[in-house]
């Protein structure tokens, strides 16, 4: 069967169950203790792999080397045990939110994963996946601040120690996974998967002892959605360690990019089937959020350095074009701090309330745009004069555009619904006929240049490869 | 390759610098609010404003809030004064005096519908029907207090004058008090239960009504047509109250008090008419 096609189904189950191991904890983990779940999870998802031939690959181990089935030990205990754990450790029913909660263990553990992937591994992947991680997270945050209006997604805004901390699981995520990677580049895949979800379940069974009892008189209803966590485990855990050891972690980390995305559409599947009324949807972000989010995705999944390099694009056009985006950064850095949104709160509660203020482009989902178009602009800029990575610069050149059709459609969509100085008792009843939030977009001449020169950017670079492609076109039919 | 990655930690370590100066701008921001007080009549008119828009720090800003006042003012109170006088003439068989009053209330408010029909009715040498109904709160024979307006200070409370507040305490024994939620003419409150209790909650409703006809109306209306099963008329601090059920999970206890109507719902941890003794211990903690 095609290698690709291969890869592309693998990918596919990564993200499926990325997504549904995030919906399954969420049923289970208002019955069940955290250290049960994970570690009853862990133990499933064990079994479950033992079973499909993982425990023969296990067999064939014995005359390998300490070091490779370590990293696969460690790396599985940090990444499906110590991580999740501490993860769900973090989260109450509604505390923080799941679009919140959502974005900090998907979306940000995936930019960890880019981030530990590019540096700490030093996998072949261009300067362009850091960039496309960007525009995933940017693109995320935008959707998820548009699932319902007002939104309930204020990252560290309401709960900033416990996301916080799920930032630190991140990066533990991050270390299993790059060792897991590893491990199983050497150990093979079904082998690495193997010892690494065994060093998880027979952690997670040991310290989940003494809660035990507490939580097996809580009737087989509790433990049936830890059951099928488990199976989901499995198959995102065979896929991730099978996907990153063959393209690298930072290429499967595009997975945990998709989440945002599907997660959204199983909603508006759900809501297009069922009786749940209508939806909470600001369908204009959730659109232009999901497209940016799944460029991101893309551009991280297709920045592998291509094994036949192509010619670099020199000249002066493509110098300058580093510069355009290294103004368009600077530019794009200062209107984080330029007045983005005219916010109006207003509550009856008691008294009432009205406060007006303007919000900065860092609290807007349009302020995010020109930062990451800026930032594949440059790197696919950088990309392109190395002349080793066709695919990654081209495709991050046409995610600039994609991320200046997404920023006005973003322009009122704020990234801190939730703020520490109104009083709460207003915040809570955002919605209802006794308080309301109104946001209107401010036209920034900052950011819109930062864009433009992003844009301009990506346009020159297009324009000097396609120049030089010309010339070596008319050099060959002269020739 | 060593070029790439020292750019991309500069670009890194710039945009972060840059994201922290930002949010710390962020954090010293200033927010338009409004503040002051506006003063309601009963009857729903706006009677005065003092509220002015000021700037302030961000942190500042949740102390700054526009106070409305439920009382009613001097126009409603002459009014109901007339109209009650002209309803004892009526009554009294006094048609020349009730015209006079009748004229008084219709130069006050043209469109009171009732008194322009009783004066038509007098004009063309009929003898209408004194107004069965109790007259407005404001009357001074009733039991709730013409309230005086508070002079407009911004930001300043006038205290608990007109409020509907005191119906929903913040201490009833047995529960513990969730956050009032209120508009002017209305406010209610609910409370969970503190320890074991044959209620799972309790929410206390307070609604202002022009007269205490309406508020009896609403009673009856709002209250007894709803909850008729196990009904019963208690006496509770002076008043007559009634108790009912939905027969399934709610029980209800109701009264007014002039233009007021009160009333306290408990869902049932079993069934609703064990909930009748507990009901009558919470409204005798009510005034």
């Amino acid at each position: 069967m095609n290698a690709r096609f291969i890869s592309a189904v693998v990918f596919a189950i990564a993200a499926i169950g990325a997504v549904t191991s995030f919906v399954l904890t969420t049923v289970a983990m208002d019955t069940l203790s955290d250290t049960v779940l994970v570690g009853g999870s862990s133990l499933v998802a064990f079994v479950l792999v033992a079973a499909v031939g993982g425990w023969h690959a296990l067999v064939e181990l014995r005359q390998r080397s300490r070091a490779a089935l370590s990293l696969a030990l460690v790396g599985g205990a940090l990444a499906f045990w110590a991580a999740p754990l501490l993860a769900l450790s973090q989260r109450a029913s509604d505390a923080p939110s799941g679009a919140d909660t959502l974005f900090f263990t998907t979306t940000l553990w995936g930019v960890l994963v880019v981030l530990g992937g590019y540096f700490i591994s030093r996998e072949r992947s261009a300067l362009t996946a850091i960039a496309g991680a960007v525009c995933a997270a940017a693109g995320a945050a935008g959707l998820l601040a548009s699932w319902e209006y007002p939104s309930s997604f204020s990252p560290f805004a309401k709960f900033p120690a416990r996301e916080a901390l799920m930032l630190v699981a991140g990066a533990v995520f991050a270390a299993g996974a790059i060792s897991l990677a590893e491990a199983a580049r050497r150990l093979g895949a079904r082998s690495a998967t193997t010892l690494g979800l065994g060093a998880a379940a027979v952690l997670g069974v040991l310290v989940s002892l003494p809660v035990l009892p507490a939580s097996v008189s809580a009737g087989i209803d509790a433990w049936r959605p830890m059951v099928y966590l488990g199976f989901a485990v499995a198959a995102f855990a065979m896929s991730w360690v099978w996907t990153s050891a063959h393209a690298g972690v930072v290429r499967a980390s595009a997975a945990l990019f998709l989440a945002p995305p599907a997660m959204t559409a199983i909603a508006a599947i759900e809501r297009a089937t069922a009786v749940y009324g209508p939806s909470p949807f600001a369908f204009r972000g959730v659109l232009a959020g999901s497209a940016i989010a799944c460029t991101g995705a893309a551009v991280v999944w297709l920045s592998d350095v291509d094994r036949n390099a192509s010619r670099a694009v020199r000249g002066r056009v493509a110098t300058a074009a580093v510069w355009v985006a290294a103004g368009a950064i600077a530019l794009s850095t200062v209107s984080l701090g330029t007045p983005a949104i005219a916010a109006l709160s207003e509550g009856n509660v008691g008294e009432s309330f009205r406060a007006a203020w303007t919000m900065l482009g860092f609290e807007s989902a349009a302020g995010w745009m020109p930062v990451a178009g800026a930032l594949l602009a440059l790197t696919a800029a950088l990309e392109a004069r190395r002349g080793e990575a066709a695919r990654a610069w081209v495709v991050a050149s046409a995610a600039v555009f994609a991320c200046a059709l997404a920023m006005p459609a973003l322009s009122a969509t704020t990234l801190h619904t939730w703020n520490r100085w109104i009083p709460a008792e207003v915040q809570q009843t955002y919605g209802t006929e006794y308080a309301r939030l109104s946001m209107s977009a401010i036209v920034d001449p900052v950011r819109v240049v930062a864009m433009a020169l992003a844009v301009t950017s990506a346009g020159v670079l297009g324009l000097s490869a396609v120049r030089g492609a010309n010339v070596d076109g008319s050099q060959k039919e002269e020739s | 390759m060593r070029f790439v990655r020292r750019t991309a930690v500069t670009v890194g370590i710039v945009v972060v610098l840059a994201f922290a100066g930002v949010m710390a701008t962020g954090c010293q921001r200033k927010v338009e609010v409004k503040s002051g007080t506006r003063t309601v009549c009963t009857a729903g008119e706006v009677i005065s404003e003092n509220i002015k828009t000021i700037k302030v720090p961000a942190d500042k800003a949740g102390a700054y809030r526009v106070r409305t006042i439920v009382t009613t003012c001097d126009k409603h109170t002459k009014l109901a004064l007339a109209y009650a006088e002209a309803q004892a003439a009526l009554a009294a068989g006094d048609t020349k005096t009730a015209a006079i009053k009748l004229a008084q209330v219709l130069a006050i408010d043209p469109t009171y519908r009732q008194a322009k029909q009783q004066a038509d009715s007098i004009a063309k040498g009929g003898k209408p029907g004194a107004d069965s109904s109790p007259a407005p709160s404001t009357n001074p024979t009733g039991t709730t207090p013409v309230v005086p307006v508070v002079p407009d200070k911004p930001g300043e409370a006038p205290g608990t004058v007109g409020s509907l507040g005191k119906w929903t305490p913040d201490t009833i024994t047995g529960f513990v008090a969730g956050p009032p939620m209120s508009d002017p003419l209305s406010v209610s409150r609910e409370y969970a239960p503190s320890g074991s209790s044959p209620a799972k909650a309790l929410t206390i409703v307070a609604e202002q009504f022009r007269t205490s006809a309406d508020a009896k109306g609403a009673l009856d209306r709002q209250v007894k047509r709803a909850y008729t099963k196990d009904a019963a008329t208690l006496k509770i601090n002076g008043r007559d109250a009634y108790f009912g059920t939905d027969g399934q999970r709610f029980a209800v206890l109701g009264f007014t008090d002039g233009a007021v109507m009160v009333a306290m719902e408990l869902t049932a941890a079993k069934s609703p008419e064990d909930l009748r003794s507990l009901a009558q211990k919470v409204a005798s903690q009510l005034p």
